[in-house]
């Protein structure tokens, strides 16, 4: 029987989803942490010279 | 093409498909990678505050900003229906995928707002007034809750399918422009050139993709085809044959597979629908969906005609019992016209002659609503024994002799008991396929033996 083979089962989207949302997340608040330790005392090359002082 | 060469074919295509693990895990990775991306490039190149330090609500609000915004941008590659892509999930489950990341990235856009609020911003919700790119940006929030309203609410809303998708498309469209706009003027995280060039090449990738599924025609995916036969199967169920155009072959596909038909002809909308092939692979040039009247469209499908066009996209999906590992015995549980795909299997075991032991267990109201039921009693006399066909009837008559009523933990185990080594394959009615998956899970089946494909956007 030709189709009597071992393959793979199919993926299991709801672990893939949960995965990728948590590492979003993880991800998110990591580099918030980063920016927030680091960012403000870097005078990186990259930074442009004019920017908007707030928000509104 | 020869019966050999489309056996062939299709040996080419099913090896090609049946290996689906390593290529999940490249295209999720891939898909985490491109995530985190845009984050990563703040991170590295983001200026330094001269005003004020950040907060890390703010620096939150942002990250979520950026990766509500990666996430749209990523819809559009998900939603393409890209061969690459789709193939080692199917595109149901990559459907299930875009529906669970819109959500996702829903609550991420509406939460930026949010956070800034908590963190003291409280004029953006206080005061009306406000500089532009703010005022977009409260236009973009609108937008946003207007498409999920709208996903969410369609179906109550007695809104047809095709007017929904209208305004699914224009609305996310919309969308994805105004958010551009917005983040690249508001606050100070897009001055740099390294995110600039990021935002651009997101905001390229996912307009490349709409438009490539929407107006660019892949030759390997979509061809024209014409009607050359229109059958009526039962009271309410028609069979539609279709044959390329010209001297081109039809696709090659796996038994159980679906595609998409837009149909051109007098009385009948051109809109895209999916439906199962029910022809057997082994069938020469042509292909056949059996499609039942439940609904706007499929109720005009008696008044398609021999000659009308057609334009098939396709094959898609892995409900197949060729993709999945070997089995002691298949076990088909079909509702109605969910019969399709089991009855393109079994004529591909018919014509390739590759039996498998199998039980098909066939739900119906009523003996008039039973498809293909000649046609199955003799692929079950062919099959020497390996074939089982078991008819249901909710609504049977006094007449009928067969089994009655519902499927049940019951019958379930008379006739596929013992488990073990059994491969179960569902298709039906949405309702259907929940409880026959919840009868099966509560009968102990382990849900990798499961099969179902859910085809409801």
């Amino acid at each position: 029987m030709r189709n009597a083979r071992r393959v793979s089962p199919t993926p299991h989207m709801r672990w893939i989803i949960v995965g990728i949302v948590l590492f979003a997340l993880l991800m998110a608040m990591i580099v918030a942490v980063f920016r927030m330790t680091y960012g403000d005392s870097v005078d990186h090359p990259a930074t442009m010279p004019t920017r908007s002082p707030t928000r509104l | 093409m020869s019966r050999t060469e489309t056996f062939d074919a299709l040996t080419a295509l099913r090896d090609r498909c049946c290996h689906p693990s390593r290529a999940v895990a490249i295209r999720v990775v891939l898909y985490a990678v491109l995530l985190a991306l845009p984050l990563a490039v703040s991170a590295v190149v983001e200026p330094a505050s001269e005003q004020e330090p950040h907060t890390f609500l703010e620096l939150l609000a942002d990250n979520f900003g950026i990766v509500g915004f990666t996430i749209v941008c990523l819809q559009f590659v998900i939603a393409a229906r890209l061969r690459w892509v789709e193939w080692p999930f199917g595109l149901d489950m990559l459907f299930q995928f875009h529906r669970a990341m819109a959500m996702f990235a829903g609550v991420l856009l509406v939460s930026h707002p949010l956070l800034m609020v908590l963190d003291g911003e409280t004029d953006l919700v206080m005061t009306l007034e406000a500089t532009w790119p703010i005022q977009l940006g409260r236009l973009t929030l609108g937008v946003l809750l207007a498409l999920i309203a709208t996903s969410l609410f369609w179906r109550r809303c007695h809104v047809n399918f095709e007017q929904w998708r209208a305004s699914h498309n224009a609305l996310t469209v919309t969308l994805l422009l105004l958010a551009s706009i917005h983040s690249l003027f508001a606050g100070d995280d897009l001055k740099t050139w390294p995110m600039r060039a990021m935002w651009a090449g997101l905001l390229t990738m996912a307009l490349v993709a709409y438009a490539h599924h929407k107006f660019m025609w892949h030759r390997r995916t979509s061809a024209w085809y014409e009607v050359s036969d229109v059958r009526q199967e039962t009271h309410d169920t028609w069979t539609l044959v279709l044959k390329p155009v010209g001297q081109g072959a039809a696709f090659s596909y796996l038994p159980g597979q679906f595609h998409f038909i837009t149909l051109y002809g007098s009385g009948i909308p051109p809109e895209e629908h999916p439906f199962s092939i029910s022809s057997s692979p082994g069938d020469q040039g042509v292909l056949a969906s059996t499609i039942k009247e439940s609904g706007d469209f499929t109720h005009t499908i008696k008044h398609t005609k021999r000659g009308d066009r057609a334009l098939v996209r396709g094959p898609y999906g892995r409900f197949c019992h060729l993709l999945a590992p070997s089995a002691d015995r298949l076990v088909f549980v079909a509702g109605g016209v969910g019969i399709t795909p089991f009855i393109s299997m079994l004529r591909y075991m018919r014509d390739s002659g590759e039996w498998c032991p199998t039980v098909l267990l066939y739900a119906s109201k009523t003996e008039q609503d039973i498809l293909f039921r000649a046609e199955l009693d003799a692929i079950a006399q062919q099959s020497g024994g390996q074939v089982r066909v078991v008819h249901i009837l909710s609504r049977a008559g006094e007449s009928w002799l067969g089994e009655q009523g519902r499927l049940d933990d019951e019958r379930l185990r008379r006739y596929t008991s013992p488990f073990t080594g059994n491969r179960f394959y569902v298709c039906g009615p949405p309702p259907m396929i929940r409880s026959a998956v919840a009868l099966l899970n509560q009968a102990g089946v382990d849900s990798r033996c499961v099969h179902s494909e859910l085809f409801a956007l």
